[in-house]
């Protein structure tokens, strides 16, 4: 009904502002007269000479309302509202529940983990964070992973988390040891915009492409790609420029507004079963034999010098809160993924670094009904996986008296 | 490429920056034509040969014709103004109908138990086919006609047929009126700025607010008609009857003015159908271009209604039903030309006897009143062979409206009342009367184009996500 309704009151708008007859009128003889498009009564066509400068001004007129409507659009028209209902949403609205059922303690760590599927399905957040406290580590682990979340997704993840802080939030993580955790994964490290073309224009994808986060992804694009590896990556690049738009204009918000119901809660860590189709010859193998050393283009310095400016900009969300970082990664069955853990290993000594790959862990996890498929673990394995986690925490932090 | 896809919005400024800023007439043209092309193989590129063929032999004939009038061979010009319509013709045919003759024949031959071993062959319909092709046509028959009397480019040729605001779906516009435009460069002015924002931005809302909107709840219906009651039946029926409308004069108005940003002006294809208040009248307010099409280049050639009134009641039923067939290889279509047809000639029938052809206008308001109500109920049921899938899926529509079925715990769902009534009727009597009246523009073409923009928005933030295609793109 509100459709129709406003519809047809900009229906009349338009035809108020006056006639646009112009178009060649064909006569009943088939003829046609291409003089009959102003009413005798209007006086004669403006000469040509007259009508450019106009042009000119119309069009910068024009523009001008386009940069006050995003202007005011950025102020009156929060993109946070219209995508309440979507993954990204539900899973901040979870964490805010969980850090708010959490009690304060004096010298507490607060664990925020980003990341993506892999993450998702293989640490448990919530058996950590037990795991933690059983071991007297005061902590509050959030969880802020969802499946298929490229850095930009989880850029807008964090940042959802961040703007949903009331100020004794914001007290709360000032006063303890604020740690961000970021997922070490070779697919997503190498390419901020993995996966962005899989779901185009649907509130999944239009909420984190939030123009906002431009700059921020210019930054990333810049320190990752060169010339050529842009134009070969231009159907990304027209779709994001599309999104970016379709989100600054504000294109379909009333009906994302209007049907946008309170967030549902959903939480990082999903489960995943043994897949049927996953049936692996043998059991995961503890090693793999080094990959041929990427050179050139591919070289893993080049492709992921662009995360040094990712992680400073997750940091940045959290306003100089935060203590420290840990980066994790996950076991798998693929050997470039294996031997990219251990590049990255070597790459960053002073990096709190836990290697999912490391051959303690992965021993723990051979039996493939621990997996779900050859890159995501089981339910069954990310138990054993958390628990390798919470021991490697449990070295790195001391413990707290009483 | 849609006009309503977020492509064809990046699409369009590039190309109008680069044909604003280029400053020969030919460069313009080329870049049209290279834009154009781009625009199609958007769709499929491997039909662009298809599209350079049609191109080349309509400039093939159309120069032949030319150099052979020159020379006094009139017969000659004659011969291969056939052969290039043929030509066009056997495009057409294959590309369109050659799936719906094969089925046709392949169902025939089961019923006399007889089977066809060869492998039956399905033909990708290209788009657009209809319209380019028809414009290919009209050049060799203007050109034989001596409408147009000077040999065209190659490159003009490839304009005309490729431009790519009409390539799709129209308007189907006359050589005698698109090629003298480019004889000379296009100059935009402000006002044709505002005259051409005012037309895409209405076709906007036609199509995302108000074509879009209404869709949802007839395809729902029309996917299963069987399942639904009578009112459901007719309600989703007049929703089409509103969805075509808004969607097929939506895309005609977003041509039309994206035409004019480049500079060329396109004839109006729509004038307020719904308000017509005979069969006759209707068919002069609806797809004009194609309507005067086949009355100029069908009904006319065949003898019009020249030849007594059997023949012209022939040959207004002819023509309908070869515009039925035109909009598609269906039976459906056929039903719905042949209705209209035979419709149209008792109307014109009925005229003849009562001599009201020529004051249409003058007749009394209660005239009127059920003039447009016989018109508008014939239009409305019309539509239904025109939208269901299938012939069966016809009847059940018709029957399920006439028998007035009711159905006990079929699925929920519930009528948009507001946005079936309300803009169909504004724009049918309000905006009717608003452009009725030759006026000046209510404000300054600035603050018009301003305020133009900010509906353009307004448009943007009520629409729905998803992308739904034209209508008559299938055609």
């Amino acid at each position: 009904m509100t459709v129709g309704v406003l519809g047809t009151f900009l229906l009349l708008v338009i035809a108020l502002l006056g006639p646009w007859s112009g178009s060649a009128k064909l006569t009943a003889n088939g003829s046609a007269k291409l003089t009959a498009d102003r009413p005798a009564e209007l006086g004669p066509p403006q000469i040509a000479a007259a009508g450019r400068p106009a042009r000119a001004r119309i069009i910068l007129v024009g523009i001008g309302v386009l940069l006050l409507w995003m202007i005011g659009a950025h102020f009156l028209l929060p993109l946070s509202l219209a995508y309440r209902d979507t993954p990204s949403a539900q899973v901040t609205a979870f964490c805010i529940e969980h850090l708010h059922q959490s009690q304060p303690i004096p010298g507490e760590y607060i664990l925020i983990i980003e990341g993506s599927s892999v993450t998702a399905r293989g640490v448990d957040g919530a058996a950590l964070e037990r795991s933690l406290r059983a071991a007297g580590i005061p902590v509050t682990v959030i969880q802020l992973s969802l499946s298929g979340a490229n850095h930009l997704e989880r850029l807008q993840l964090l940042q959802n988390f961040a703007n949903s802080l009331s100020s004794s939030d914001w007290r709360r993580l000032r006063e303890s040891r604020l740690i961000l955790g970021h997922e070490v994964q070779a697919l997503y490290d190498r390419d901020p915009l993995l996966n962005y073309g899989n779901n185009p224009f649907t509130p999944t994808t239009l909420a984190y492409s939030n123009p906002d986060n431009l700059p921020t992804l210019i930054n990333w694009m810049s320190d990752r790609y060169d010339l050529r590896e842009l134009w070969n990556r231009r159907s990304e690049l027209q779709l994001i420029a599309t999104q970016f738009l379709y989100n600054a204009l504000r294109i379909s918000y009333l009906q994302l507004w209007d049907t946008a119901n309170r967030a549902a809660l959903f939480a990082g860590f999903q489960p995943a079963p043994k897949r049927a189709d996953f049936r692996p010859i043998g059991l995961l193998p503890i090693d793999f034999p080094p990959d041929p050393i990427l050179s050139g283009r591919q070289a893993y310095p080049r492709v992921t010098r662009w995360t040094v400016a990712r992680d400073a900009a997750f940091r940045s969300i959290f306003k100089g809160t935060v203590r420290s970082e840990l980066f994790f990664s996950l076991p798998g069955w693929l050997s470039y993924e294996f031997n990219y853990d251990n590049w990255w290993s070597n790459a960053h000594p002073k990096q709190l670094f836990f290697n999912g790959n490391r051959p303690q862990t992965r021993t723990r996890l051979r039996e493939p009904g621990l997996w779900n498929d050859p890159g995501h673990l089981a339910n069954s394995g990310a138990e054993i996986y958390t628990e390798e986690l919470a021991q490697f925490l449990k070295g790195h932090w001391p413990a707290q008296p009483g | 490429m849609l006009f309503n896809s977020a492509s064809f919005l990046l699409f369009l400024p590039v190309v109008l920056s680069g044909y604003w800023l280029w400053p020969g007439n030919f460069g313009r043209k080329l870049l049209l034509v290279i834009a154009s092309c781009f625009f199609y193989a958007a769709w499929d590129w491997r039909f662009l040969g298809l599209l350079g063929f049609v191109i080349v032999t309509t400039f093939a004939a159309s120069w032949l014709i030319l150099y052979l009038k020159g020379r006094g061979a009139r017969f000659q010009s004659l011969v291969i103004l056939w052969i290039g319509i043929g030509v066009q013709l056997a495009v057409l045919a294959f590309f369109k109908y050659f799936n719906f003759f094969e089925d046709n024949l392949i169902t025939l031959l089961s019923g006399f138990g007889l089977s066809s071993a060869a492998p039956i062959v399905r033909i990708l319909l290209p788009v657009g086919i209809s319209f380019y092709t028809f414009h290919a046509i009209t050049l060799a028959v203007d050109t034989y006609r001596g409408k147009v009397d000077t040999q065209v480019s190659l490159l003009d040729v490839a304009l005309y047929i490729a431009f790519f605001p009409q390539l799709v779906a129209g308007p189907i516009v006359r050589a005698m009126v698109f090629l003298p435009q480019l004889a000379t460069k296009r100059l935009v002015t402000g006002e044709d700025l505002f005259v051409a924002s005012q037309a895409i931005v209405t076709g906007f809302l036609y199509k995302v607010v108000f074509s879009d909107s209404i869709a949802p709840f007839v395809d729902k219906i029309f996917a299963r008609p069987a399942d639904y009651s009578g009112s459901l039946l007719l309600a989703a029926t007049f929703g089409f009857y509103c969805q075509i409308y808004f969607d097929f004069n939506g895309y005609s108005l977003i041509a039309i003015g994206v035409s004019r940003l480049f500079g060329y002006k396109l004839p109006d294809n729509f004038n307020f159908p719904y308000a017509a208040t005979s069969l006759g009248s209707f068919w002069r307010r609806w797809h004009i271009s194609l309507s005067s099409w086949l009355r100029d280049y069908l009904y006319i050639p065949l003898g019009g209604n020249r030849l007594g009134v059997a023949k012209q009641m022939r040959n207004l039923i002819v023509t309908m039903l070869l515009g039925g067939i035109w909009h598609g290889a269906s039976w459906n279509f056929v039903i719905w030309g042949a209705a209209h047809g035979t419709l149209l000639a008792i109307e014109r029938f009925w005229q003849l006897r009562r001599g009201t052809i020529s004051n249409e206008e003058n007749r009394s308001v209660a005239a009127l009143a059920s003039g447009w109500l016989v018109t508008q109920t014939i239009v409305l049921f019309c539509w239904i062979p025109f939208r269901a899938k299938t012939l069966a899926d016809s009847l059940a529509v018709i029957s399920g409206i006439f028998t007035w079925r009711t159905v006990m715990g079929g699925p929920p769902i519930s009528i948009p009342l507001t946005l079936l009534v309300l803009p169909i009727f504004c724009d049918t009597v309000f905006v009717r009367l608003l452009r009725s009246q030759p006026r000046r523009p209510l404000l300054r073409p600035e603050f018009g184009f301003s305020l133009l923009v900010l509906c353009a928005l307004a448009i943007g933030l009520i629409t729905k996500t998803g992308l739904r295609s034209f209508i008559y793109f299938q055609f």
